[in-house]
């Protein structure tokens, strides 16, 4: 019989064994009476030569080992009695826990796939990306992109690293079912990349190094699909291997299935198809392409495997002997001037969790910022319950002295309460896991890459129930030891004499919580409502343009292949059938969206008579199409705007900011500007302003409209310096812009595919998409702070008053008036609040820090703020005190002292 | 407060009612009582065990595998239990017997000596 069937069978066993006990004294008797002694004595004899048959029967079942088991259930089912007793408690109890359980769950969830989870590659500790970094810029210090010719170069002459392997995120097109063409993300590697990860195939086989050449191999280009991929797009099919596709109209094979759990190394994407790197310039139509990665210094994304004996340092150390070499050799020359890379190095870092990208950098501090916010909400949550908990160990130290003077030991009565907050744990993270699954969801379209047609994956597994579990355990131990200490304390003696529910003993342990649940309160509520007042002032500020009604989409017309003129006039013919469609008002192409954060300065100086330029001409520019300011309404002063023939660098419009700068107090229409020519801004400018724009906000809402020089879309750049054109089409209704398009598009270019169309607004909440739920969560979570701490405070004094109705009595029998005995619950709870104010301005000083990056035009000190929060604080308090204290001025004194 | 009596009045070194048990289940399987009787008589009632103290000591016994358990039914035409040693009782015997035995010839030759 095995243990576990024993265990099952337990009660049999230890019936058999109670029935044999029972006959060994039968018979034991028998005989002694057959010897001739009187039945009575023979009892009494039998029962003395077997021992305390009870103490016997114990030992003989701690045998079997499964009394903690026993005890455990004992405790179990002992505390799941008390809290059904005091349902209200244990579903307060429960709610707070879901709630902070839940919180901290979702968040985690989030963190935990961006930024914490490994690759599921084979000793993920050993991958390390490579890549150029600079002291000129050490907040961007990601270093994971090189050239390609670097690359290869560093990959012969290393030695600490057993293989190199280079990545590059890119998309193809395939054709669906409908005939609709649509983009997919897509992984070029190098030969050796999977290998290097330790990484086996779903289906088929990886791509293999004979895969990576020139050309592609004999048997015709291979593609590995993702594993949800293939279950999605191709319903799992198990034919799949040998399939034909035709990916961006090159006809490739489907040689295999990634393993499930790998989506690139690109925590955040989800990456549909690996193809090999020499792919890539037929996925893209670009045939240059890998001479341009051979020189581009963002080429590749290199992911390197350690030999089990080198760490870290020491690569970096063979990496910063070899980067002289690598940086003199690779650096273009005309690029050395630059601050960047002047100061270039080389750098190796960890990538257990794999490569740095937009969606990493974007929200990992945010995350951060969150699961600090809910670990207070959690802290707070804590705090909470074991004041409730508290206020029963109080109720019930009658019941703890009863059994404590029956010799229960104290050890017993601690496991005893911590299994009851045990059950309210596991009751509560099991709602908050619940409500974690939905919410992270939720959450996550909070979560968006603007350039990204999908929402980000993050999958709960194993590992998140395992969190919550541990965050159940943790609870447990913080909410139940205080109450467990204290029960165990307790003196029986002194209690059972006792009549009063509290014996002679003051409640010092809650009113320790209480100032601890008011200081956690205030530093919610005061992030809170820096955060919001900060997002008003982001979202009130004045654009320069209509963010709701304008829709983008970036089209991807390189794959015409179209250069110069004939480009310019495919745009334009473009935005002309824009133009008649019903319900647009109007379109344009331009070259940068504002909003997208991204910074495009070069230098420009005025033609000047005589007066000398100021020194500092770097200035924002913009390519802009034809009806770019009527599209996004942003008003010209004076002049004109661009029109279909202005496609040379000859004329140009400033906008306030600019025109103010380079003539003060003169007028700018008719004036000349030109440019310095360096790697920024390649080509000759040397324009007439024609026109005068308002002053718009360009790269981040959070920044004030730079100076701006917007030139016209130009035969000199179109090619070189521009690629896709971005059109923006302003209507009503973001359907009639997408209507309108699709029918423009079918009928001008049919084989191109459409790109997420989003507006502007949409663009710029997903750039503030975190600090706008980070401010949603701390609002709700300081509300329910607020709520938390009243609810503390008013349980305490409540308990305070009863306990303290003798003393009201006497003070009040002697003289004192209800307004005095009012006066004095009050300040009470004022006392407590100062205390808990006092912790809780420590509180701030610490976590400010943490979100002072958040604010926007908001300091992290603002006086009014401050005393806004306080008088919240305030109000809260005396409204949770107030009926407490009621009840404390309106005994009666002389019932009061009777029933004592 | 309930003492808890791991081994109730155990004079004896550890396990050696357990050797007792066993090697007299070696000879004939037996119930409880009978057990209990038997070791009493052998050992001359020079070792006062209380009768008690036999059953927690089997059902570790059980626990380890070294005694099975069947029902029979007595003379009195009651159900009762019939403890038997397991073939792995009987090696755990032997090595116990002689490490024992070795035991006690420690002990008598250290007393020998005493008395020279």
């Amino acid at each position: 019989m095995t243990r576990l069937k024993q265990f099952f069978s337990r009660k049999r066993l230890y019936t058999d064994m109670d029935d044999e006990i029972a006959f060994h004294l039968e018979q034991r008797v028998e005989e002694l009476v057959a010897e001739g002694m009187p039945r009575e004595k023979a009892e009494a004899k039998a029962r003395k030569d077997f021992g305390n048959v009870a103490a016997v029967k114990q030992t003989a079942r701690e045998a079997w080992g499964w009394k903690w088991f026993e005890d455990l259930f004992v405790d179990l089912r002992f505390g799941i009695r008390m809290l059904n007793k005091n349902r209200v408690l244990t579903m307060a109890a429960v709610l707070t826990l879901a709630l902070g359980i839940g919180a901290n769950t979702a968040i985690f969830t989030l963190l935990y796939g961006l930024v914490l989870r490994s690759l599921p590659a084979s000793n993920p500790g050993q991958l390390v990306r490579l890549g150029i970094a600079s002291t000129a810029q050490p907040d961007d210090q990601d270093g994971s992109q090189m050239t390609f010719h670097m690359y290869q170069t560093f990959r012969e002459e290393q030695t600490s690293f057993r293989e190199l392997s280079a990545w590059d995120a890119s998309e193809v097109q395939l054709r669906d079912k409908q005939g609709l063409i649509q983009r997919h993300d897509a992984a070029m590697v190098t030969g050796n990349a999977f290998g290097l990860m330790g990484l086996q195939p779903y289906r088929g086989r990886l791509i293999e190094p004979f895969d990576d050449v020139p050309g592609g191999p004999s048997t015709g280009w291979p593609v590995v699909l993702s594993y949800g991929f293939w279950k999605g797009y191709y319903a799992g099919a198990e034919d799949i291997i040998g399939k034909k596709i035709t990916a961006t109209d090159v006809p490739v094979t489907i040689v295999g299935v990634a393993p499930p759990g790998f989506q690139g190394v690109w925590p955040g994407m989800q990456v549909k198809m690996y193809f090999p790197l020499h792919f890539e310039p037929l996925a893209a139509k670009m045939p240059d392409l890998m001479e341009e990665k051979g020189e581009n210094l963002l080429g590749v994304s290199v992911i390197g495997r350690l030999k089990p004996d080198v760490n870290l340092a020491r690569a970096n150390s063979e990496l910063t002997q070899l980067q002289t070499g690598l940086l003199d050799r690779y650096i273009p020359p005309r690029l050395k001037q630059i601050p960047y890379f002047a100061k270039a190095y080389l750098v190796a870092s960890s990538a257990r969790t794999g490569l740095p990208n937009y969606l990493t950098h974007t929200y990992a501090k945010p995350l951060y910022l969150m699961q600090g916010l809910v670990g207070i909400v959690l802290l707070l949550c804590c705090v909470n319950i074991g004041g409730l908990m508290l206020s029963r160990v109080a109720a019930r130290h009658q019941e703890f002295a009863v059994r404590t003077a029956v010799g229960a030991s104290t050890t017993r009565l601690v496991v005893q309460y911590l299994t009851e907050s045990f059950v309210i744990a596991l009751i509560g993270s099991a709602l908050g896991a619940f409500a974690a699954w939905y919410g992270s969801d939720q959450l996550l379209r909070f979560f968006r890459d603007p350039m990204m047609g999908e929402a980000i994956s993050v999958h709960p597994d194993k590992t998140i129930f395992w969190i919550t579990l541990a965050f159940a355990v943790v609870t447990t131990l913080f909410c139940g030891t205080l109450p467990a200490w204290r029960a165990a304390r307790t003196d029986p003696g002194t209690l059972l004499k006792s009549r009063s529910p509290m014996g002679e003993k003051k409640n010092t342990t809650g009113k320790l919580l209480v100032p601890i649940q008011v200081g956690l309160s205030l530093v919610l509520v005061v992030m809170a409502s820096f955060l919001s007042l900060s997002l008003v002032k982001l979202r009130g500020e004045r654009a320069g343009f209509d963010l709701d009604h304008v829709t983008i989409q970036t089209t991807p017309f390189h794959l015409l292949n179209v250069k110069g003129e004939t480009k310019l006039d495919l745009y334009q013919r473009m935005v002309d059938r824009l133009m008649q469609m019903p319900g647009i008002d109007s379109a344009a192409a331009t070259s940068q969206t504002p909003m997208t954060g991204v910074k495009l300065v070069a230098d420009f100086q005025a033609v000047a008579e005589g007066s000398t330029p100021p020194e500092d001409t770097q200035m924002a520019f913009n390519d802009v199409g034809p009806g770019y300011f009527r599209t996004m309404k942003t008003r010209i002063l004076a002049g004109r705007e661009f029109e279909p023939k202005d496609r040379q660098l000859n004329v140009c419009i400033l906008n306030e900011s600019a025109a103010e700068f380079f003539f003060p107090h003169q007028q700018a229409i008719g004036r000349y500007i030109r440019n310095k020519v360096n790697d920024d801004f390649r080509e000759q400018v040397a324009c007439q302003v024609v026109g005068l724009a308002e002053d718009a906000k360009f790269y981040d809402v959070r920044q004030g409209p730079p100076r701006t020089i917007y030139l016209p879309l130009s035969k000199e750049r179109i090619d070189t310096a521009l690629g896709n054109l971005v059109f923006l089409i302003h209507s009503q209704t973001k359907p009639q812009a997408i209507s309108a398009f699709r029918q423009a598009l079918s009928e001008i270019a049919p084989t191109i595919p459409l790109v997420l169309f989003v507006t502007l607004r949409e663009q710029m909440d997903a750039a503030l998409g975190s600090q706008e739920l980070i401010t949603l969560l701390a609002n709700f979570f300081g509300v329910v702070a607020l709520l938390l701490s009243a609810l503390g405070l008013y349980g305490l004094l409540s308990v305070s008053v009863t306990q303290r109705r003798g003393e009201i009595g006497v003070r009040m029998a002697l003289g004192a008036t209800p307004a005095k005995v009012l006066r004095m619950i009050l300040s009470e709870a004022l006392g407590l609040l100062g205390w808990g104010v006092l912790l809780g301005a420590f509180g701030v000083f610490f976590t400010m820090r943490f979100v002072t990056a958040m604010l926007h035009d908001v300091s992290a000190y603002d006086p009014r703020l401050l005393a806004g929060v306080l008088a919240t604080l305030l109000f809260v308090t005396i409204l949770a005190a107030v009926v407490p204290a009621i009840r404390a001025a309106k005994l009666d004194p002389s019932e009061t002292l009777r029933s004592e | 407060m309930v003492k808890r009596t791991e081994n109730p009045r155990r004079d004896l070194f550890p396990g050696a009612l357990e050797i007792m048990i066993l090697q007299t289940l070696k000879r004939q399987p037996l119930h409880g009582y009978a057990l209990a009787q038997r070791i009493k008589r052998t050992s001359n009632d020079v070792l006062q065990i209380e009768e008690g103290s036999l059953y927690p000591a089997l059902q570790r016994l059980l626990r380890a595998e070294l005694v099975k358990v069947k029902w029979a039914v007595s003379s009195t035409n009651r159900r009762i239990r019939v403890y038997s040693l397991t073939p792995s009782g009987g090696k755990h015997l032997q090595t116990r017997v002689s490490s024992f035995e070795r035991m006690l010839t420690g002990i008598q030759s250290v007393l020998a000596l005493e008395e020279s």
